[in-house]
């Protein structure tokens, strides 16, 4: 009996061998199909016109323009939602009060909306005829087809990603470090920069992670609401349509390709911070009791 | 430092945690909470630490050497509270986990650096950690955690010192040591100390006074020997240790109760009557009329006693504790009749329990 069973695995994997190789080739073949294909044909084309066609493409003025505005439009977010991230976080995993639940419900209402419909509504409610347009157009205050109704859009489109993030590791993490730091005598400022911060960095630069993956490529409400301006209010994403329908193919290639580069970093950071973060939580081994 | 708690009630929504407790601990001394989960023991300890507030409608006070800290916050009130499962800093090192208070002194206030150095380095010796500063608390055993978390508490020098279940997380030998260790400790420093526990052996071992805690209220309050031999509620005896309980109503009980016993008081015993495992003594049915008859069901010999199940004859069951030469006198086997006596009772009139 003992013998049949130890030899079980092994008589398993034998038998197995044939759905294992299959289930890797079907996976292989989809994501070279879906995955690698598009990503080799964006960097093709890009380079079919030469190196320096590709270069001009991407720091002639109207391409520095979208990228500056990517880079701002990323920090505003990254910055706003840092911080609403932290403070919804907080909230959610520290303390009780009433709404909670919805409130959980509602931080995740960005990713359940269509983009499109995102953007939407801040035409409804800042554009000529929505809302307030009157009186914004009254105190010649731009929002729509303007960078502040770009940075609103994406602001909105990116705010799950942090509190997201941050609420399930601070409630797992729970208060108990937090109060031994109050009870030793220290301030709330010096809990949250000492204990609280420390303990959520690597989740917090996750989220952030993320969070800037998505506002640099966010294309749908970004679009609704920008009116792309040439120059002005196209953000990477816009200038790449804005060239395509141009028929210029290999500069918008050769912009898309900028773009394809941050979805590298981005992977390559999150696998970073992963495998950063397993090896933290998994056991070491102990040292005997002394 | 004394501390004096007055009509202490905390309200869980319609749970209370904590019924009116009053509770004086003298200076210097180790008591401990002792009570079953949920009986408010920890509840209380955190009121004290400033960790928990008393419902705020029922107007308790807690004084520290005479001085109301009910307003006080947490910070200020100096304690060192170790929690049950040590909440170290984990992206500390042990150093910098015992340095912690001091680090966040204000300025006018924290020692310069080589002070608070030699503090540390002062505490991890007393806690026989000197040697792991270095080392972060996932590289720490369960008892060597529990000793950063007491350094750590100490380093404030804290006017009174809180443990809540200190040993809980341990596994048996490590916490026989550790709590040695601790009394061993509290010797030394003489600081007045309370910690939270379940187990009535290690309270029992360890503190100078105990208070037995029931459903929020306190039970009764005592050193160990007074506690475990002069018991106030049937709680507290059943709660301090193996116990077979008589009921006037059932048939053993009535047998018990009817019939004198060796050291017959012939007091009448309303309610329930209680005898320790050791206080029954097992003998022949030719020998005896007394206590009550029953068949031997289970048998620990494993052991300094010998443990013995009767199984009485309306299905209740008493437990005997032998020493092994009587054990091998009677020739103890299962299925063997035997009579239970009990050589003392102990009764509570109703109103007690």
């Amino acid at each position: 009996m003992s013998i049949a069973v130890s030899h079980h695995p092994g008589l398993a994997r034998a038998r197995f061998r044939p759905v294992r190789a299959t289930l890797i080739a079907v996976t292989l073949a989809f994501l070279a199909l879906l995955l690698v294909l598009p990503l080799a044909v964006v960097l093709v084309e890009a380079l079919r016109m030469g190196l320096a066609t590709c270069l001009h493409a991407i720091t002639e003025p109207a391409a520095l323009a979208a990228i500056r505005l990517t880079l701002l439009t990323a920090g505003v977010a990254l910055l706003a939602n840092g911080l609403f991230g932290l403070a919804a976080a907080w909230a959610i995993a520290r303390f009780e009060f009433r709404g909670k639940s919805l409130l959980l419900s509602l931080i995740d209402l960005p990713f359940a909306v269509s983009p499109v419909i995102s953007g939407l509504v801040f035409i409804l409610l800042f554009g000529l005829h929505g809302w307030l347009g009157q009186w914004l157009a009254a105190h010649e205050i731009r929002i729509i087809f303007a960078v502040p109704g770009i940075l609103l859009a994406t602001v909105f489109v990116t705010f799950p990603f942090v509190a997201r993030e941050l609420i399930p590791l601070m409630q797992e993490q729970g208060s108990e470090q937090e109060q031994a730091a109050l009870v030793l005598g220290a301030g709330p400022w010096q809990t949250f920069w000492r204990v609280t911060l420390p303990n959520i960095k690597w989740g917090l630069l996750y989220g952030l992670i993320l969070c800037n993956a998505r506002a640099m490529g966010e294309f749908g409400a970004v679009s609704v609401v920008s009116g792309h301006i040439r120059g002005r209010t196209n953000t990477l994403p816009l200038h790449v349509e804005v060239l395509y329908n141009e028929y210029n193919f290999a500069a918008a290639f050769s912009v898309a390709s900028l773009l394809i580069l941050l979805a590298l970093v981005t992977l390559v950071l999150k696998t970073a911070l992963e495998w950063k973060v397993a090896r933290g939580i998994a056991p070491r081994p102990r040292g005997g009791h002394s | 430092m004394s501390i004096r708690l007055t009509g202490i009630t905390r309200s869980f929504g319609s749970f209370k945690a904590l019924d009116a407790v009053n509770l004086t601990v003298e200076e210097g001394e180790l008591l401990a909470l002792l009570g079953p989960s949920g009986s408010g023991k920890t509840t209380l300890l955190r009121i004290i630490a400033g960790l928990d507030a008393c419902d705020p409608d029922r107007g308790g006070t807690i004084e520290v050497n005479g001085q109301d800290v009910s307003a006080m916050r947490v910070g200020e009130r100096k304690v060192g509270f170790v929690f049950q499962h040590y909440a170290l800093f984990r992206h500390m090192s042990v150093f910098e986990n015992v340095a912690f208070g001091l680090r966040v002194l204000p300025r006018k206030d924290r020692p310069p650096r080589n002070e608070i150095a030699r503090r540390v380095r002062e505490l991890l010796r007393l806690v026989q950690l000197d040697k792991l500063e270095q080392h972060r608390p996932d590289q720490l055993s369960g008892g060597q955690r529990q000793r950063v978390a007491l350094a750590r508490a100490l380093a404030i020098q804290p006017r009174v010192l809180l443990l809540d279940e200190p040993f809980g997380a341990l596994d048996a030998r490590i916490r026989q040591e550790l709590r040695r260790w601790l009394r061993r400790l509290h010797d030394e420093l003489h600081m007045t100390s309370i910690f939270v526990t379940h187990d009535q052996e290690e309270a029992l071992e360890v503190a100078d006074r105990v208070v037995i805690m029931n459903e929020g209220r306190i039970e009764q309050v005592g050193a160990p020997a007074d506690v475990y031999h002069h018991p106030a509620t049937p709680f507290v005896y059943t709660f301090l240790g193996d116990v077979n309980l008589f009921h006037e109503r059932s048939e053993a009980g009535a047998a018990l109760v009817a019939l004198p016993t060796p050291d017959s008081r012939s007091t009448p015993y309303p309610g329930a009557a209680f005898a320790r495992p050791h206080q029954v003594d097992l003998l022949p049915p030719d020998q005896t009329d007394l206590g009550v008859e029953g068949i031997v069901r289970r048998i620990h010999a494993a052991g300094p006693m010998v443990k013995v199940h009767l199984m009485t004859a309306d299905g209740g069951d008493v437990l005997a504790v032998l020493t092994q030469e009587r054990f091998a006198q009677l020739g103890v086997a299962p299925g063997m009749r035997l009579r239970a006596v009990p050589r003392e009772l102990r009764a509570f009139t109703a109103a007690a329990g």
